[in-house]
């Protein structure tokens, strides 16, 4: 057996802002007690439904946060990185799940970023000679000078790779490499990862797709909710068992789906063009129904959502809502008249962060509420007392900043802020993203509760098995339109959905 | 390289700027003589000077509007020093080492404090002005020795010395840019500052470098200027506040941060006083002149920022 090079164990870290500080005022962890051990020239899979704490975890090895208890063990020796400079000096290597390249840069200069050669001046030739050197030894043919810019996302996400690769890693932690590859792009990429467990290089894979895992894994960590839950041999690897791993408690408690979706059209969808070469989307919601909308991050999702909202213009097409044609609106407009959209990012565009809860629950129906301006605080206060009660929101009170919330507790601010605005369409954009269990199951709870009473809900999501569970019907987006639309609720899974985003 | 210069977008610009010089020259007549050219390429000296740093700031996603009081205060100082005695280049060091102290004050409270750059260069702009008034008990300052004037106004080989001094610093900032890691390290901040931090380079040294290097290119512009006129006047940064920020807008640099180049502010500084100019020689007031260059900035800003979104919205790829 390969020896181990990499020891995490009980690993812990609380929750933190977007500059890597701890928040005060909260012991909130989202990463409790984990375990991980990665052998010499082994493919790890790192495995975990969103929010399960893959990517921190990975953040902490990667020296971009440091850990705040347990143990990191690298080569024999401890570590605690406080800077990913650290950590790449050991031998770690990141290839990031968001782009982490400077897209006014050329690849040259991306790829030795931070490792310049030369003394007082850089030297240019040398660099965009290696540069070449790297790129081809890979097999990707794309010229060092080129700004990233100009690349198609699927070569920035190889300029990545040979980011990693060159830098000499003993490890490297690839976080969802395939999500914007194609096949044939993803072969390659297998080939390079073959290569380099020839090499001696180890890799922490982090996917969803559950083909691609059995291709290229050796051993399997699945996380939940922050937490460890255990280590298999691919060899063990069993489809039902792992997704057992991954969610844990029982389905059946998770989710709540006693609605029935009734005859009345809400909102209609014909030929919207969200972008300016797209192929034109059809679609329709109804009262009490919860419609899906699958596919992966950058098929279009949330354009199409902001499209319809009012945020964001559209190339062509037509909105009815409640059979009536409607255009131009915008979202003061939408929300007088019950559609209402709640954003993917909470953290950007659903909260005020340093605002009360109360302040930000009354944020959308302030005009409903005070049509004459003035506000009555007892009022507000009222309001989102009975928000936090229906939402069964954890607090000290409305007062309390939202910042200072656990993930869970902010997203049920965020639906309390649009319930209390009274909707008939919801749009619910990515609605248990960094959410645990509990409060994603309280999510369900109300989402289903909502559709009970009548409300038309469209939920963009990325969780195969949300989709799966909660919808009616299910759109299935790729490349910035509507590849498909699954009616039978019996027939839904994740491969028939996977099959349509690719 | 030669085909991204001669593009047709410069090729307009350049066009543009040709006509321009032509039809001032042709309607006025001390337009092209001369003393009014070496006049302006003087006056371009102190503009163009000041925004290199400028424009290394505006990369960086910043703004630096300290540099008017800078103007001020850097060149009061040596002034101060010069008329006490001591001996010149002592003075000058001085100025210099106070402008990049500044500067590097600036640096610090917007990356350790996440002040933004504009109210922490507005204020310090406004203390070092007050600080030029108080030093200088609020009068100007005038009658430095033959050889102080001689940096401003003499020449060498035929060539103002001003030219040597903004032509050093042009060179200097353009190897920071162009050849050091440092440089790419700037561009790679206004690109994405979340990769620069992955990658384990510190943002502090780079925007310390900055902002230091911006007060540091406004302290030689003061000094300059007060060599050229042989005063120091408390309040002699006015102008050059919006001119170095629209020399830089104008020389391409991005607003947006990340995208520029610092020789082209210098193209950008020598179209501006040039403009200036040709309204001072038709007898426009300058309370005119400041109106249509604000205008100007606003449209050029406007028209870039306009261009680039659209840009931004065909390139969305699903």
């Amino acid at each position: 057996m390969e020896k181990t090079i990499l020891e995490m164990e009980h690993i812990t870290k609380y929750i933190y802002d977007a500059y890597g500080k701890p928040i005060r005022g909260t012991n909130v962890k989202i990463l409790s007690d984990v375990h991980l051990d990665v052998r010499e020239r082994e493919v790890h899979i790192l495995i975990g439904e969103n929010g399960a704490g893959k990517s921190t975890l990975m953040k902490i090895l990667g020296g971009i946060i440091p850990h705040d208890e347990g143990t990191v063990r690298l080569f024999g020796q401890e570590v605690r990185f406080t800077n990913p400079r650290q950590s790449q000096a050991m031998g770690v290597g990141f290839i990031h799940q968001e782009l982490d390249l400077c897209l006014n840069l050329d690849v040259a200069e991306n790829l030795f970023l931070g490792q310049e050669i030369g003394r007082l001046f850089s030297d240019k030739r040398e660099m965009y000679r290696q540069s070449r050197l790297m790129l081809e030894k890979l097999g990707f043919d794309i010229d060092p000078r080129t700004p990233v810019r100009r690349l198609s996302t699927a070569h920035q996400q190889m300029v990545e790779i040979v980011k990693a690769v060159s830098r000499e890693s003993k490890i490297i932690i690839m976080d969802e490499p395939t999500a914007s590859l194609t096949q044939a792009e993803i072969d390659h990429l297998f080939e390079i990862i073959r290569n380099l467990k020839r090499q001696g290089v180890s890799i922490v894979y982090i996917s969803h797709r559950f083909e691609e895992l059995k291709e290229i894994g050796d051993r399997l960590t699945v996380l939940r909710d922050g937490g460890y839950v255990g280590t298999i041999d691919m060899a063990d690897f069993e489809h039902g068992k792992v997704v057992g791993m991954m969610v844990g408690r029982e389905l059946s408690c998770m989710y709540h789906c006693s609605h029935r979706p009734e005859a009345g059209e809400v909102l209609r969808v014909e030929g919207l063009k969200i972008g300016p070469d797209t192929v034109p989307i059809d679609l329709t919601v109804h009262r009490g129904e919860v419609v899906g909308i699958g596919g992966l991050v950058g098929a279009g999702r949330t354009e199409l959502a902001k499209s319809i909202f009012g945020v964001r213009r559209y190339f062509g097409g037509r909105i009815f809502y409640h059979g009536r044609a409607v255009a131009g609106r915008t979202p003061q407009q939408w929300i007088d008249d019950g559609l209402m959209y709640l954003t993917e990012d909470r953290k950007i565009e659903g909260l005020v962060l340093p605002m009360s809860i109360e302040g930000n629950i009354t944020l959308a129906s302030l005009r409903r509420l005070f049509p004459y301006t003035r506000l009555k605080p007892r009022v507000e206060t009222a309001i989102a007392r009975e928000m936090i009660d229906k939402l069964r929101i954890v607090c000290r009170g409305p007062k309390q900043a939202v910042n200072t919330l656990s993930g869970g507790n902010q997203q049920e601010v965020v639906l309390g802020k649009w319930l209390s605005a009274k909707p008939r369409l919801l749009i619910l954009d990515e609605p248990t993203r960094g959410v645990d269990v509990g409060a994603k199951a309280e999510i369900y709870e109300i989402i289903d509760g909502l559709a009970r009473e009548g409300v038309a809900i469209l939920m963009i999501s990325s969780e195969l098995s949300e989709l799966i569970n909660m919808s009616d019907r299910i759109y299935v987006m790729r490349r910035g339109t509507v590849s498909a639309e699954m009616r039978d609720p019996a027939a839904f899974t994740q491969e028939s959905i996977l099959a349509h985003t690719l | 390289m030669k085909g991204k210069f001669l593009n047709p977008k410069n090729l307009i610009l350049v066009g543009l700027t040709a006509a321009a010089l032509t039809t001032a020259g042709l309607s006025i007549p001390q337009f092209l003589t001369m003393e009014n050219i070496l006049n302006v390429i003087r006056q371009t000296a102190i503009v163009s000077l000041v925004s290199y740093g400028s424009a290394m700031v505006i990369i960086v996603r910043g703004i630096d509007l300290s540099v008017g009081g800078l103007i001020a205060f850097c060149a009061m100082i040596s002034g101060i020093m010069m008329k006490s005695g001591y001996p010149m280049v002592l003075c000058f060091a001085a100025g210099i080492l106070c402008g990049g102290l500044m500067g590097l004050f600036s640096g610090v409270m917007v990356e350790k404090l996440e002040v933004p750059a504009f109210i922490t260069t507005l204020v310090i702009g406004q203390v070092a002005t007050g600080l030029a008034l108080v030093l200088g008990g609020g009068n100007s300052l005038g009658g430095f020795s033959d050889a102080y004037v001689f940096i401003g106004n003499g020449a060498l080989l035929g060539v103002p010395v001003s030219i040597y001094i903004t032509a050093f610093f042009v060179t200097l900032s353009y190897l920071i840019m162009n050849r050091t890691r440092l440089g790419v390290h700037i561009y790679a901040l206004g690109g994405n500052e979340q990769v620069v931090k992955n990658q384990g380079v510190s943002t502090a040294k780079i925007r310390y470098f900055v902002f230091a290097y911006s007060g540091v290119c406004a302290a030689v512009a003061g000094i300059l200027l007060s060599a050229q006129m042989n005063t120091v006047h408390p309040q002699q940064g006015g102008t050059y506040q919006l001119d170095a920020v629209a020399a830089c807008v104008i020389g391409g640099v991005n607003m947006a941060g990340g995208e520029g180049k610092v020789y082209l502010a210098l193209a950008g500084a020598l179209t501006l006083r040039f403009l200036r100019n040709a309204l001072n020689l038709i007898g426009l007031h300058p309370y005119y002149q400041n109106l249509i260059v604000g205008v100007l900035l606003i449209l050029i800003v406007g028209v870039s920022m306009y261009r680039r979104n659209k840009a931004l919205e065909k390139s969305l790829i699903f």
